[in-house]
């Protein structure tokens, strides 16, 4: 495996598109991370599966920034042909938390996308399934992997 | 039902069995009980695999009389090995109601029995918020030569019992 | 739960979460005569919480509720959150520590593998004969282990009432409860090797409890940071 592979990568994704990124960067060898904006999210996923082959979808997760008032989620994804990994990032103001769903592109991501949405409220707009996943049925409200979670049924 | 009189006075009392021949019977009785206690095979957490080897080759659960069996009906005792999650509690209850009487609950681990090493997590609950609970086996996880040991003191602690299967305290 | 889809032909089984072979999962078969129509997976039994009590841990206690997410395979969990860890402090360990590692981690696989045969054999009829040989074999990693993490039986009925080190002897007042108990307090601490000089003193039996009371003194050649690794 050639060294400038990440290399040529970015390059190639900021080619493509320009306006639906906002950082590209290599984090270590073998991986690169890619920070997006909301606009257009979905034309980027799509043509991250399909014109350069991270058709292997990782997992997904959420980080919740309280004092710069944003929230993360991170999409991990895997090219198995050429076997690096990518981290698909975008961040969301926290008082309008809605992005459309990645089921549509990668169909694994349903149930880390139902985990997110109970732990953390977190909207994902056509999700086929949006019922909670790991919290019991009488749970009383709260989003319990928020920073600011009190307690079952206090609102933050 | 008048509450004053035991069961043994009222059998006493329409039979007319003599005491010392009633003893002797409720001590076979005991005996009997005392070395075939059927848990149900239930395991929730990470104590699941000294279960398995308590009833292994090694240490050997099955000299005791301890069998574990799948059919809830037919099963004496249920042993909360391991966590216990909220959702998982409602469950609990619902098989501990539907084993038949007499019936005794063990909690294996420290997790059942004071949260364990998740004290401070919202989504656990005790063992003894939902059931009854007789004998308590702590450690994370516990030893299998100290599971036998609260196993035997379950069985001590049906010897002692007056009457087949009135729950004391 | 109303479904349109059940029908009168097809009937939804609750693989239920009590269960031996399941774990702690809940499937929901929609089954009509043997044929599977649909499966739906209801989970969250186990759900501890792990994520939220991170937050109030150090790095190192974290290691505790990280390694109780499997029950059996657990060094290779642990492994992964220590690397993590590693690779964001940017600590670089010995070459020995790998190794090691790498031992561990490949005792607790061929264990977490010795169990899955067992259970899978004992699910194909209720008879757990194969169970019982590999649960036998389990035991000599078992012991392998255990050997590793220090770990002294219970059954030797001694307690420590006083424990005073310093840089060139390590010494304990121990209190037994018979005098076989001391004996066999010498031969596991001679299975160690920086306690293998350690001298019992003489054993006096206190008149009330009728417990036996003893020092134990053990003389390091080289202090080492550490050593009881």
């Amino acid at each position: 495996m050639s060294e400038g592979v990440e290399e040529t990568f970015v390059e190639a994704v900021q080619a493509a598109h320009p306006d639906y990124i906002e950082s590209v960067g290599v984090l270590k060898p073998k991986w690169v991370s890619l920070v997006a904006k909301r606009e257009g999210f979905s034309e980027l996923a799509f043509s991250l599966r399909d014109e350069f082959g991270f058709i292997h979808p990782v997992s997904a997760g959420a980080i919740d920034y309280p004092k710069e008032n944003r929230m993360r989620i991170n999409y991990y994804l895997i090219n198995p042909s050429s076997r690096f990994s990518l981290m698909l990032g975008v961040d969301l103001p926290r008082d309008d938390l809605t992005l459309p769903s990645m089921t549509r592109v990668w169909e694994a991501m349903s149930f880390h996308e139902r985990e997110t949405k109970e732990m953390f409220g977190i909207n994902f707009e056509g999700h086929p399934n949006p019922v909670p996943l790991l919290l019991p049925p009488d749970w009383k409200g709260g989003y319990p992997l928020r920073k600011d979670f009190e307690g079952e049924g206090a609102e933050p | 039902m008048d509450e004053d009189t035991t069961i043994k006075e009222r059998i006493f009392e329409r039979y007319h069995i003599p005491m010392p021949i009633y003893n002797v019977i409720e001590y076979i009785a005991g005996w009997a009980r005392k070395y075939s206690i059927w848990p149900i095979h239930f395991v929730t957490g990470c104590c699941s695999p000294e279960f398995m080897q308590v009833s292994g080759a090694r240490f050997d659960m099955e000299r005791l009389g301890i069998l574990p069996f799948a059919s809830v009906r037919q099963c004496d005792c249920i042993m909360v090995v391991g966590v216990v999650s909220r959702k998982m509690a409602q469950r609990v209850k619902y098989l501990y109601d539907q084993m038949g009487e007499p019936k005794y609950v063990v909690s294996v681990g420290a997790c059942p029995t004071g949260k364990g090493p998740f004290y401070d997590s919202y989504a656990t609950v005790r063992a003894d918020e939902v059931v009854p609970v007789d004998v308590y086996i702590p450690g994370c996880p516990p030893r299998p030569e100290a599971i036998i040991q609260g196993m035997m003191l379950l069985q001590e602690k049906i010897k002692k019992e007056v009457e087949i299967g009135v729950r004391r305290g | 739960m109303s479904d349109p889809e059940i029908t009168p032909d097809v009937m939804r089984v609750s693989w239920g979460p009590q269960h031996p072979m399941s774990g702690q999962t809940r499937i929901l078969i929609d089954i009509d005569g043997e044929k599977v129509h649909k499966l739906t997976a209801d989970l969250g039994f186990t759900h501890r919480g792990i994520e939220k009590i991170l937050e109030n841990r150090t790095f190192l206690q974290g290691i505790i509720p990280v390694e109780r997410m499997v029950m059996v395979d657990t060094a290779n969990v642990g492994l992964s959150y220590v690397l993590a860890i590693e690779e964001a402090l940017e600590v670089e360990t010995p070459d020995r520590a790998d190794w090691i590692r790498s031992m561990i981690c490949e005792l607790c696989r061929i264990n977490s593998h010795l169990y899955a045969f067992g259970l899978q054999v004992e699910s194909t009829g209720y008879f757990p004969a194969v169970f019982l040989w590999t649960t036998i074999d389990r035991e000599i990693i078992l012991d392998l282990l255990e050997e590793l993490s220090g770990l002294v039986p219970p059954d030797l009925d001694i307690g420590l009432e006083e424990l005073s080190i310093d840089r060139q002897t390590v010494r304990m007042r121990v209190q037994a409860k018979s005098f076989q108990a001391a004996d066999r307090l010498g031969l596991q601490l001679a299975k160690f090797g920086p306690f293998a000089s350690a001298r019992i003193g003489a054993i006096e039996k206190d008149p009330k409890t009728g417990s036996k009371r003893f020092n134990v003194t053990i003389s390091l050649k080289e202090p080492e940071a550490g050593d009881r690794g």
